[in-house]
């Protein structure tokens, strides 16, 4: 604390005394009644919304019955039952007439608080509210006796953790492009040292997942073409030389690779996969950084291993806007590294010019080849591969196809056994993946044909852990109708779903819901 | 709040805690509560009256959604002045500026004189010393103004307005010193019939 702090934190109780002088304003007249009708119309547009997803969530209930695989399986800490989600969706509000009630009430409580001749206000008109208020009696009256009812706090929470959560998930599906500044700071229980070591990047990003991302002084570049495939890191070390990898073809998404994406994206994704596993863990609140207003979305996260990490993160968007403007990753509440968003700037135009790092005069570079090639179609993947792709009809709202690719053959891991070695990798010949896209969020549904051992030998092609066990789903429409599928949600497994038939292994993953990855799988052609 | 030197006085916990769990009524009852100390606030941050009712009812409705996510570690008027606060920084833009320091006095209030020696009579000068307090409330840079109004007109301590504001208590005290000299001075001279 510096040192005048100690005394100037204190009330000055003169300029207290003159401030309690200055007038008040009364709220305009029609304040409580127009706050009134904003309440009444938040609170309707988020019971049809709530609607909409208990008609949704009753077609699914209708349907065929989900078995589990093996017997005991699992449920993912935090998951919610389909009791549960129901009870979940429930408004926490009591009934449609008390807000009324209370606003009318206050407005006939009003008393001048005036002092002065500033602020000239019109006097309330009373006998509206009054009239609202008989009106409000009755139904607060009627409602109450037959509603009745007492809404678990920590279902309100976990709703609005995923409603925000849904809300920056929209938002993001909105901008074609994102540029702007990003800061990374590391703080010293991760580091070590006393003090923050920052970076500060520039940084551009195109919907269909390419990025750039440049460090302040030149020495750190890197780059992601979506379209092409390839990614380059250039890193400069004054008087030493350059070092740069270069991938081509480089798998879209999982399970054969994971998506290339800017510190940004990840820490959000982070945020998202916490939220998404464990909703009432999470907070929502909005507070106020560098004296700007935010948004904060706070969860633990899960940690594995025995290596410090980080055990929780904060991220703070725009409250208006909901993109980001930081993720703040924390151990044992101490800092661990900030990611932060500076001078965003929204669609501005990005050709594939700004995901080009030249390379430095004297470096070589030996590109590793992944094997995806980037195709313009799905019908063109369906005739480089053999077979039809698979594409659905039904996505999440705001996803888009941002790439398509083809791949001669690929490896998967096979299972890990209880005793923690691995078995075979898998081999697969013909693989497609469409890969989909809203914001950072990434939707990836693959086919492959199985190649010796055959395919009902096949296993997770993500991989399996010990102990942790796919819920079995069995599809009831679509190209894989009939087909039971595993559903896996722990964490830190990616969300997804794989299945198989004679010919085809199929996954569809994504930081979603099963029960959306489901739909997604039971829509596939 | 133990250890608490704040002079707001909060609603009672069970009357949050029935809000954040939908009780409507205690909604209401805890808007009606604080509704005095954030107009008091809001309506000298932003300098306007329409503003005012403006960044208030956006306010409210932000609270009423974030309910759910209210937790009892925080004072119910922490929380609720970092809704407000957040709707009033939007209201007034990225420039920060009121009305009242666009226009070059607050709220309406008539220009103080211009004659350095005219001493009003002695019952008009607290409102006098208002309308200059007002104006000279309305020239300083939003921040520090808010950080005035939270510490010596609200009454919050140190902790929790620098909790609305989002920035630290160090820089709290610096905001503060660098808000209040002006405003002593106002009501110095002012105090003493002069405009300052």
């Amino acid at each position: 604390m510096t040192e005048h702090s100690e005394g100037t934190l204190r009330r000055d109780e003169r300029l207290a005394s003159a401030l309690a002088e200055l007038p008040i304003a009364e709220h305009a007249d029609d304040f409580w009644i127009g706050l009134d009708e904003r309440l009444l119309d938040d609170r309707r547009a988020r019971r049809a919304a709530q609607q909409a997803s208990d008609d949704e969530a009753s077609g699914r209930a209708a349907g065929p019955p989900m078995a589990v695989i093996p017997s005991g399986a699992t449920r993912p800490p935090g998951a919610r039952t389909p009791g549960a989600a129901t009870r979940s969706r429930r408004p926490y509000t009591q009934d449609p007439g008390s807000i009324v009630l209370e606003l009318a009430r206050h407005a006939t409580d009003i008393t001048p608080r005036r002092r002065g001749p500033v602020y000239p206000r019109r006097r309330a008109r009373l006998g509206l509210a009054v009239a609202v208020f008989a009106t409000a009696v009755l139904a607060v009256v009627a409602v109450a006796l037959l509603f009745g009812r007492e809404p678990d706090e920590e279902e309100a929470a976990a709703e609005a953790a995923s409603a925000a959560v849904a809300d920056i998930a929209e938002a993001m599906a909105a901008p074609i492009s994102l540029s702007g500044g990003l800061t990374l700071t590391e703080f010293t229980a991760q580091t070590g040292v006393p003090e923050p070591v920052g970076r500060a990047y520039t940084f551009v990003w195109r919907v269909d997942g390419s990025y750039r991302y440049t460090l302040a002084d030149g020495t750190f570049d890197e780059a992601y073409d979506a379209q092409l495939g390839t990614r380059r890191k250039v890193q400069i070390a004054p008087g030493f030389g350059s070092v740069v990898e270069d991938q081509v073809n480089v798998p879209p998404g999982p399970p054969d690779g994971v998506a290339p994406a800017l510190p940004i994206a990840n820490a959000m994704l982070t945020v998202f996969r916490a939220v998404l596993a464990d909703p009432s863990a999470a907070t929502v609140a909005e507070e106020a950084r560098d004296g700007q207003p935010v948004l904060v979305v706070d969860t633990p996260l899960l940690t594995v291993g025995t290596d410090p990490q980080p055990d929780r993160a904060r991220l703070a968007v725009d409250p208006d806007s909901k993109l980001p403007i930081a993720v703040s990753f924390l151990i044992g509440g101490q800092p661990w590294e900030d990611v932060r968003v500076d001078n965003l700037a929204v669609d501005a135009p990005l050709g594939a010019e700004n995901f080009v790092i030249p390379v430095p005069g004297s470096a070589s570079v030996s590109p590793i080849d992944a094997g995806f090639r980037r195709v313009a179609s799905p019908a063109e993947a369906t005739a480089a591969v053999g077979y039809a792709a698979s594409v659905p009809a039904y996505l999440p709202a705001g996803f888009k196809l941002a790439e398509v690719a083809v791949a001669g053959q690929a490896q998967s891991p096979g299972a890990t056994n209880d005793d923690g070695t691995q078995a075979p990798a898998q081999a697969a010949e013909g693989l497609i993946h469409l890969s989909y896209r809203r914001g950072f969020e990434q939707m990836v549904v693959t086919t492959r044909r199985g190649v010796t051992p055959v395919s009902d030998r096949w296993t997770d092609p993500f991989g399996t852990t010990p102990g942790v066990e796919g819920r079995a789903i069995e599809l009831d429409s679509g190209r894989f109708d009939g087909v039971t599928v595993a559903s896996i949600q722990t964490p830190p497994a990616m969300p997804h779903l794989w299945g198989r038939t004679d010919e085809l292994v199929f996954t569809v993953s994504g930081i979603l819901p099963a029960d959306e990855l489901t739909r997604i799988a039971n829509s596939l052609d | 709040v133990a250890g608490s030197d704040s002079a707001v006085p909060e609603v009672g916990p069970a009357v949050m805690a029935r809000a954040v769990r939908g009780d409507d009524h205690a909604f209401a009852t805890v808007i009606n509560h604080y509704d005095h100390i954030l107009r008091s606030f809001t309506c000298q941050l932003v300098g306007d009256n329409d503003r005012m009712d403006e960044v208030l009812s956006e306010a409210y409705v932000r609270a009423y959604r974030l309910l759910p996510a209210y937790r009892a570690e925080t004072r119910p008027s922490t929380w609720l002045l970092r809704i407000v606060y957040g709707a009033g920084v939007r209201a007034l833009g990225p420039d920060g500026d009121t009305e009242a320091a666009a226009t070059g006095h607050g709220g309406g209030s008539p220009d103080p004189p211009d004659d350095p020696a005219q001493h009003p009579p002695e019952g008009d000068r607290t409102g006098q010393l208002a309308l200059w307090l007002d104006e000279a409330l309305a020239q300083l840079p939003s921040e520090r103004r808010a950080a005035v109004l939270l510490v010596d007109g609200v009454g919050a301590d140190a902790a929790s307005a620098a909790d609305v504001l989002g920035i630290s208590v160090d820089e709290l005290a610096d905001w503060l010193a660098g808000a209040r000299p002006d405003l002593r001075a106002v009501i110095a001279a002012g105090g003493g019939g002069r405009r300052p």
